[in-house]
């Protein structure tokens, strides 16, 4: 049975991209599930980053992130190969959590999901330079990734030109909201330090 | 879901999933020195502060976030 793994590797940030990729080929080559040939479903390179905490001699990791469908009894040769080598710092392997089943909203809950997701973008935006995760890379980037995101708009080239119009000009309004709601958080974090 | 006073900042935002990558999300549940907030100073329902532990502690392995942070 194959399963849906979330591998983010944390590569030397002393490799270029393409011995990134080789690495990744040799290591994952070790994962592909018999008799399936496209079983790596999504390839994500973050690049350059530094570290919160410096990792042995590393101040910055070359992040990549890989969704794949495998079984689980090539988990134990893998992990093994990736920890052979010395170019990856450091790695997590994580059963996908997009397969938690998420209930499709009515048309009323969904209109209150977009309203929501306002406050949400805004301080992912605000604190966030780069798009870091699924989630927020598809909000962050709504040329690309919102596409198919919103299903409703993306058939015409204008759609993400009609967005970012609104957009900023709906920036005032979605500042002064998140702004309202981030007040108590940090009004709450300040009493506790 | 909603509590009465306080409601769960990641229910409000509409999310049902914590993500660990998401590493400014999660940065509004750290103390500055980088402990896990509890949720009765967040508000935030059992399931997402469950959610936020474990997402907390997997960013931390990939150093998204410090298991510590001394002041300086």
């Amino acid at each position: 049975m194959t399963r849906r793994y979330e591998i983010v590797y944390i590569f030397d940030s002393a490799l270029d991209e393409k011995q990134v990729d080789t690495a990744l080929n040799r290591h994952q080559a070790l994962l592909k599930p018999d008799g399936e040939d496209e079983f790596i479903i999504e390839t994500n390179h973050w690049g350059r980053r530094t570290l919160a905490y410096p990792i042995g001699k590393s101040e910055v990791g070359y992040y990549v992130v890989v969704n794949l469908k495998t079984t689980g009894d090539k988990m134990g040769e893998f992990e093994r190969s990736i920890k052979l080598d010395e170019s990856i710092i450091r790695h997590l392997i994580v059963l996908n959590e997009g397969e938690i089943p998420v209930p499709i909203p009515p048309a009323d809950a969904d209109h209150d999901r977009d309203d929501d997701d306002g406050p949400r973008r805004r301080f992912s935006r605000d604190s966030r330079d780069r798009a870091t995760s699924v989630k927020p890379a598809t909000e962050a980037q709504p040329a690309t990734e919102d596409a198919p995101v919103t299903e409703a708009q993306p058939a015409t080239e204008d759609a993400p030109v009609t967005e970012t119009q609104p957009a900023t000009e709906d920036t005032p309004a979605t500042e002064s909201k998140s702004a309202s709601e981030s007040e108590p958080a940090e009004a709450a974090r300040e009493s506790t330090e | 879901m909603r509590g009465r006073s306080k409601t769960c900042p990641i229910c409000e935002t509409g999310a049902r999933v914590v993500d660990y990558k998401d590493d400014r999300t999660l940065n509004r549940f750290i103390t500055e020195r980088g402990k896990i907030v509890p949720s009765r100073l967040t508000g935030m329902c059992a399931r997402h502060q469950r959610q936020i532990g474990t997402a907390i502690k997997r960013a931390r392995h990939l150093a998204l976030l410090p298991y510590v942070r001394t002041s300086s």
